[in-house]
Formats: C-alpha cells, structure tokens, sequence
C-alpha cells in the first residue's frame, strides 16, 4: 500500500508540476510588431541575397498576348482530385469553390460534398494584389489559363496549371498551380516579369476572407472560428472583435488563414533553402459580416528585366491530426485544443490509436474514458472505502449533531476531529478534483473539436459523435434544447447515472447541501442537451464505472 | 490583487462548489482556508500557504481540523 502510495503521489505531484508550470512560466513570445526594417535595403544587397529574383530572357512564344483588365469573357478551370474538386476562375486566379470529397455538407445520405469557399465570399479566397497598387485592378484582373479545357483531373503524379496576365505597362503576373494526386497541398508560384521600364517595389497581398456573421459568431462562442495565423513559432486565433485594438501581426509567419470549426483554408509561405520562414505580417479587416486575413510579404525590388518567383503552399482541408500531422511542416499547429492542448492533443492521438484497432469512435470513446479512470482508480478506491468506513461513526456523529445544533462552527470542528480519531473521512480531497478538472476540460475540448467524431456513428440513433443525440425527430420545439427537436436519450440516460450516483453516496453534509446535490442530476442534463453526443457518452460511461468501483468496494468490505 | 482573489474564491463557493459536491476532507475547507489565509497574510503567503493545503487534501492523508496558523 506504501508503495502505491507513494506512486500515486508521484503521478499526482507530476500532473500538477507540469500544469503548474505550463501555465504559470511559459511566457508566450511577444509577436514583433516593428515595421519590418530589414527589409528596407538598397537594391544592391537585396539583389545578392535575394533567391527570389533573377534575371529572365524573353523568349518568343511564351510572351502572352497582352490582355486588359476588362477582358469580358473569362473562365472558370475545374480541377479534381480524388481528395477534392477545386474551381478556379480566370478572373483573379481565385479559388471560387472547393468540395471536400471525403467530407459531406451534413450527415444525410444524399447531402452535397462540404464546400469551403462560402457563396457570399464572391471574390473567392486565396487571391493576391500588391499592397501599393503598383499594378492597378490585378486583383480583379482577368488571367488567362494556359489550358484548353474547362474541365481537368489529377488522379496520379501532379498538374500544373498556368494563369498569367499581361498588363498594360509590360509587366507579366504569372500565378502558377501545382496539383498532387495524392495532398491537400497545393503549391503556388506568384511570378511577377518587369517587362516595363521602371522598377517594381511593393508587397504581396494574399487574402483569405471568411465569413463572420451573426451565426458564425454565436457557434465561435463554443469552437473558434476565425482568422489564424501562425506566428513566431505561435499558434494564435483573432476573435474579430479584437481586430479593431489589433490588426497587425508581424514576424516569422508559418501559415496565415482562415478556420471554420473542422476546417481551414491556410497560406504557407514555403521556407527558402536555408529553412527559415520570411519576415512578413498579415493584417486583418472585419466590416459586413466578413472577416479578411491578409498576408502581406516585402518583395524585392524587381527592376525592369528581372523577374521575381515567391513561393507559397495553399492547404484547403480538414483540420484533421492524422491528415496535418503527416505533413512535415507547422500546419499541425492549427489543431490548438486550447488551454489545456498539452493534455488533449495525446488523448487525441490516443483515441485515434484505439480507432485504428476498432474502427468506432463510439467505442474510441468508451475504451478512452476507461483508460482515465484506471490512472485515478487508486484515488476512487481508497474513497470508497472511507465512505464505506463512515458508517461505523454515523451513531456517534448524530450525537455531535445534535449537541452542537446551534454552533455550527464547533460542531465542524467536532466532526473533524471524530473523523481523525477513528481515521475515517467521507470526503476524497481537494487534490483529485483539480487534478481531474484539466483532464475534463482537455477531453471535453477535444471531443467538441475532432474532425475524427464528425459524421462518426456510434450505435443505434447515434449516427453523429459530434452532433446532440436525439431520438426521433419533432416538428414542434422543446425549451432548451436547439434544433434538431427529439428525445435526447443518452442525455437522458446521463442525467439518470448521475441521479442513481447521488443515491449510493452517503450524504454526510446538511440538508440544505443534500437538497444542491439532488439538483445536480437536473442541471447537468441541461447542460449537456445540446453538447455532442461524444461527450455526453464519456460522462454517462464514467458514472456507470464510478459507480460500478463504488458498488464493488461496497460489496468486498460488507 | 487581494480583492480578484477574495472575489475569485467567493465565486467558487457561491456557484461551483455545491454543485461538485462535498469534496474537503478538512476544516475549515480549502477554499475557507485559502479565503482566511489570504485575508490574514496577504495574497503571496495567503496563496502559498493555499497551496500546501490543497496538496495535503487527498485520500491519503487524514484530513481533520486545521486551522489557518
């Protein structure tokens, strides 16, 4: 016993020593918001340094008929993939619509593929301009793809895809598209040819807007949705009510990009030889329900007869571990399960091994909550014995009771000292509750995040891990609850656990406690009502072992 | 500082603690305690003083009457 004892403790004191410690002295590195002065140097230097600029032979044949920004008739190049099927218009090489095959709208058999570039972002996402307007009207301008098709598939290897605009004073903008069979990943050259006779100077823009209104806002209120960035090795999500202090973000930019609860659209500068991230910023904008992240890059100056090459990786997709978590970059960093991430992100990548031995996340779940409850089940024995134990002094503390009714200072204090006499106490300690309290928010951040449990079924009527359980579907509404209307039966069955829970502890507190704690059952099963299903089956499943502990010490002592 | 803290603790007992249940396995509970050693010795040592407390208040250790010194 003196040796698990002594085990637990160590487990216990670590638990705390690292939350301690992550919460308390891990500073956060302050983003960098000084103008970017480096980059501020005469042309000289920037052309020895500089891998992005080089000197480019026009060649005949290649020079693009030279075509105006009010070019009518533009078209839209379909792109699929076995992972998705993109659409990328003529008319500022944006990306109009992206349909997730592997993903679908909503968990009915005949819904649509989820699409990622929403109806009222008519611009599309991920296009470009330059922060000074060196080139005037190029985000709307119309390229031209070098492609005879409307339409085209990428099912092995990759295809490149080309849209190069000619502008009027001579400069070329090529935006050119690299599509792989097997990734999200989409690379992205932005070339910029000075066929003018005057020197370009300006910054790259690439914005990935996202719409923001009032539903949007409500649902961020539970899982963020919102501009991210990934900044000086920092994961960081803007709540666009925080724009107007602070719009600005500048330093080593890893990615930049917008994210819905399960997905992400993400700019990724690509890393020069030497491995490092570029200097840049992005600056947001929130106005008419719609949120835009900008990631702004210094370019170098590019006189005429240079040509610049900027190097990017667009990622539109699920914010999945299994998915970012095999590519060897920073994207893995926008699954942030907040807080408490350092706990939640391996009971994720847990959850996810035991679904890769039984392929149901219902069961994931299950096998989870009992893995937990192993680690704390020394604390939850040794309490149930004591509880057991209790009975023995139940005559005596009547007594105490009853003596002192009218001081209840002297009678807690009696009460406490009956307890150490005969080495008994009801209570399991302060300590396992905040030990436990972090793991419950890890867990229960994790499961209102994980793409994994989305459309997951698990048995019967839950046919959706991450959505409120309901049987039955009504027409008319029920108070507290959201839509969908219908019998929230594993809630239910919950509340019930936690009811039948109350009755097997013995009450040892006043009547007036007693009567909070009956309520509790009542408040917990509307709280729950319209969380998703996940979580409400790992609190069900950790009553029912709780209690299953506590029945089996009962039943080895009496 | 003191005050955030005084009012942290108030809230805890008004709105969290019943519904956790009775936990404390001392008297006065941890949280009357934190609230008393704050009070008497100021937020820094009050919170240290909290502290050791909470890490004695586990299954393993008796429990009992234990007053703020």
């Amino acid at each position: 016993m003196d040796e698990q004892k002594r085990l637990l403790l160590a487990v216990v004191l670590s638990v705390v020593v690292l939350v301690g410690y992550q919460t308390f002295f891990i500073t956060p590195p302050v983003p960098n918001n000084q103008p970017q002065q480096a980059q501020n140097q005469n042309a000289d230097q920037v052309q020895e340094k500089s891998q992005n600029v080089s000197e480019y032979k026009t060649m005949t044949g290649i020079v693009p008929e030279t075509v105006t920004a009010q070019k009518k008739n533009y078209r839209t190049i379909s792109i699929s993939t076995p992972l998705y099927n993109i659409a990328i218009s003529e008319q500022g090489a944006a990306v109009k619509s992206f349909e997730l095959k592997n993903y679908k709208k909503t968990n009915k058999k005949d819904s649509p593929l989820k699409q990622l570039v929403p109806e009222q972002l008519v611009s599309g996402t991920l296009f470009f301009d330059l922060e000074r307007q060196s080139i005037p009207g190029l985000k709307d301008a119309v390229y031209t793809a070098k492609i005879d098709t409307n339409a085209t598939s990428v099912f092995e290897g990759e295809k490149t895809i080309e849209f190069i605009l000619g502008t009027s004073n001579g400069i070329v903008v090529k935006k050119v598209f690299t599509f792989k069979a097997d990734s999200y990943m989409i690379d992205c050259d932005i070339v910029f040819q000075n066929g003018s006779d005057m020197s370009l100077n300006d910054s790259l823009v690439i914005s990935t807007p996202g719409v923001f209104d009032e539903e949007t806002k409500k649902r961020s209120r539970f899982a963020f949705e919102g501009p991210v960035v990934f900044v000086n090795e920092e994961y960081m999500d803007i709540d666009p009510d925080d724009i107007e202090e602070k719009n600005t973000y500048s330093g080593k930019i890893g990615w930049s990009g917008y994210s819905e609860r399960y997905f992400m659209t993400a700019v990724m500068p690509r890393l020069n030889t030497n491995g490092d991230s570029i200097d840049a910023g992005v600056k947001l904008f929130y106005a008419n329900d719609m949120v835009t992240n900008n990631y702004i890059r210094k370019m170098d100056r590019l006189d005429p007869g240079q040509q610049g090459v900027y190097s990017f990786t667009f990622y539109m997709g699920p914010k999945s571990q299994k998915i970012l978590g095999s590519y060897d970059n920073s994207l893995k960093n926008a699954i942030n399960l907040g807080f408490f991430n350092v706990i939640a992100k391996p009971l994720l990548i847990t959850m996810n091994f035991i679904y890769s031995v039984i392929p149901n996340y219902g069961v994931a779940i299950i096998l989870l909550t009992i893995l937990i409850k192993l680690i704390f089940w020394p604390l939850g024995t040794k309490s149930y014995k004591s509880m057991n134990e209790m009975k023995k002094v139940q005559p005596l503390m009547m007594e105490i009771r009853e003596k002192y009714k009218n001081d209840k200072q002297k009678m807690n204090q009696e009460v406490m000292g009956l307890y150490k006499t005969y080495k008994v106490n009801p209570a399991s300690g302060c300590l396992p509750l905040l030990v436990q309290m972090p793991i419950f928010f890890a867990l229960y951040r994790m499961l209102y995040q994980a793409i994994e449990l989305r459309h997951a079924p698990f048995i019967g009527w839950i046919s959706d891990l991450s959505a409120p359980d309901r049987l039955f579907h009504f027409n008319f509404s029920i108070p507290m609850m959201q839509e969908p209307y219908g019998i929230p039966m594993l809630t239910l069955l919950m509340g019930a656990s936690f009811l039948l829970q109350q009755k097997m502890t013995p009450t040892a507190g006043d009547p007036m406690q007693a009567k909070m704690m009956m309520l509790m059952p009542i408040f917990m099963t509307v709280i729950f009502i319209n969380f998703p299903a996940g979580l409400v089956l790992y609190m069900f499943v950790n009553n029912i072992i709780s209690m299953g502990q506590q029945y089996y010490i009962q039943k080895k002592l009496s | 500082m003191k005050q955030l803290l005084l009012i942290f603790i108030k809230f805890y007992q008004y709105f969290i603690s019943p519904l956790t249940g009775q936990n404390c396995r001392y008297f006065p509970t941890c949280s009357a305690y934190t609230l008393e050693a704050v009070e008497k010795h100021g937020s820094l040592k009050g919170t240290a003083l909290a502290l050791k407390r909470i890490l004695r208040c586990h299954p393993f250790h008796a429990g009992g009457f234990d007053p703020v010194p």
